[in-house]
């Protein structure tokens, strides 16, 4: 006999008469913050974690056992990383779960605002191992290498959230995959057809549009964090 | 445990411990939910990690407090022994009265086991309460009894021995 079960069963008291009513009146436990950001690990869909692992792992493999110069690739696959993140920040207003977070015990922002900070630092850590590996088969500096996977990205970011803001629901969902696929095409097209772009000469280019995109990004960011506190007083 | 997240849980064994120490139901009830009110008093413990330590101190410290007020003469390991005695006595009526054979041999076992863990020594008993039936990590018995985790597996160990052994004068196994 399972040892355990046998002595649950020796030790058995009577049943408690009031316990139903003493755990009615129990207080809500206090949630660390910590806890509360871990706690929304949980929610993020299982094919965003999948998608990062497997960009890593084609990066790695792609780098050290074929030697492929893979940056051209991972700069076409970072608007992918920019989809997962904002589309998950998304993800109770397409599903219309926002009144019912809301009206939960803690806010839509800060469910969404965790959410994003764990994606956000998974992006930046996912960000710094790219830039790394691309750099070890390009003769070119770790800031270029790092700017040209940040451009497609800011633009992606910036792209999808001006959308999310403009338009509701099921629409943005869309809007943003297509969005994510142009700015994909258009890297892959720019490193087949107009190689010389990634020339020195045109980094200031590039570093130009990434500053713009990343401004843009944040001053959206800024809006829709606007636009949820006007959301919760109406 | 950061904090107490399976509160029906816990309530169940915390309910189970006391009543192994008080062997009186609602003065066991009373001291459960006194032990969860103090537990929420207390913001320091709860975020710390050691919240079921915690709660078990209370617990425990409370049963004491309980035996100190109300009988100077009574001891805690005598109540418990009279609660592990009677636990075993009260299943005897039961047994008679069971129909089907598997369940009369299920309360025919319950009956040995209880007589097994009756002539224990009261800490091993409650040693085997908190591991086995309560299933309390072995660090959160340590720290509640004061010794080592070696010395809790070394004392489990001869716990479980002990009671093996009761359970072949019992004739079961």
């Amino acid at each position: 006999m399972n040892k355990k079960k046998m002595f649950k069963e020796a030790y058995a008291p009577p049943e408690p008469l009031h316990k139903e009513e003493f755990l009615r009146h129990a207080p809500i436990q206090p949630v660390s913050t910590t806890a509360f950001i871990l706690s929304q690990i949980r929610y993020i869909r299982k094919w965003v974690w999948g998608l990062d692992i497997i960009l890593l792992c084609l990066s790695l493999i792609g780098t050290f056992f074929f030697r492929w110069k893979i940056l051209y690739e991972l700069s076409a696959m970072m608007p992918l990383l920019a989809l997962t993140m904002i589309t998950e920040s998304g993800r109770s207003e397409y599903y219309n779960m926002a009144e019912f977070e809301q009206s939960a015990r803690f806010s839509l922002k800060s469910v969404v605002l965790a959410r994003l900070g764990i994606l956000g630092i998974m992006n930046v850590f996912l960000f710094l191992c790219f830039t790394l590996v691309s750099n070890v088969s390009m003769d070119i500096s770790l800031i270029r290498t790092g700017i040209y996977l940040l451009c497609p990205y800011l633009i992606t970011v910036f792209l999808c959230l001006w959308i999310s803001r403009r338009f509701h629901a099921e629409e943005v969902f869309y809007l943003c995959i297509g969005v994510t696929v142009m700015v994909c095409l258009g890297v892959l097209m720019l490193h087949n057809f107009a190689i010389a772009v990634y020339g020195g000469e045109y980094f200031v280019w590039w570093l130009g549009a990434a500053l713009l995109s990343g401004i843009g990004a944040a001053k959206e960011c800024v809006r829709i964090i606007k636009q949820m506190e006007e959301f919760v007083w109406n | 445990m950061t904090s107490i997240r399976d509160l029906d849980g816990q309530y169940d064994k915390i309910y189970r411990y006391c009543y192994f120490k008080t062997n009186h139901r609602e003065t066991a009830e009373d001291i459960t939910q006194e032990t969860f009110l103090r537990f929420w008093e207390s913001e320091s413990y709860q975020e710390s990690g050691q919240a079921l330590q915690y709660l078990y101190t209370i617990a425990r410290n409370l049963c004491i407090d309980h035996y100190r007020r109300a009988k100077p003469s009574s001891s805690l390991e005598a109540a418990s022994d009279t609660a592990a005695s009677e636990m075993a006595a009260q299943q005897i009526p039961a047994a008679e009265h069971t129909p089907q054979n598997d369940a009369e041999e299920k309360v025919l076992t319950r009956i040995a086991v209880q007589a097994a863990l009756a002539q224990l020594p009261q800490e091993e008993r409650e040693l085997l309460l908190l591991r086995y039936a309560n299933e309390v990590p072995i660090s959160v018995i340590g720290a509640l009894m004061g010794i080592s985790r070696f010395a809790v597996y070394r004392r489990l160990r001869q716990a479980s021995a002990h009671f093996e052994e009761n359970l072949k004068k019992e004739d079961i196994q």
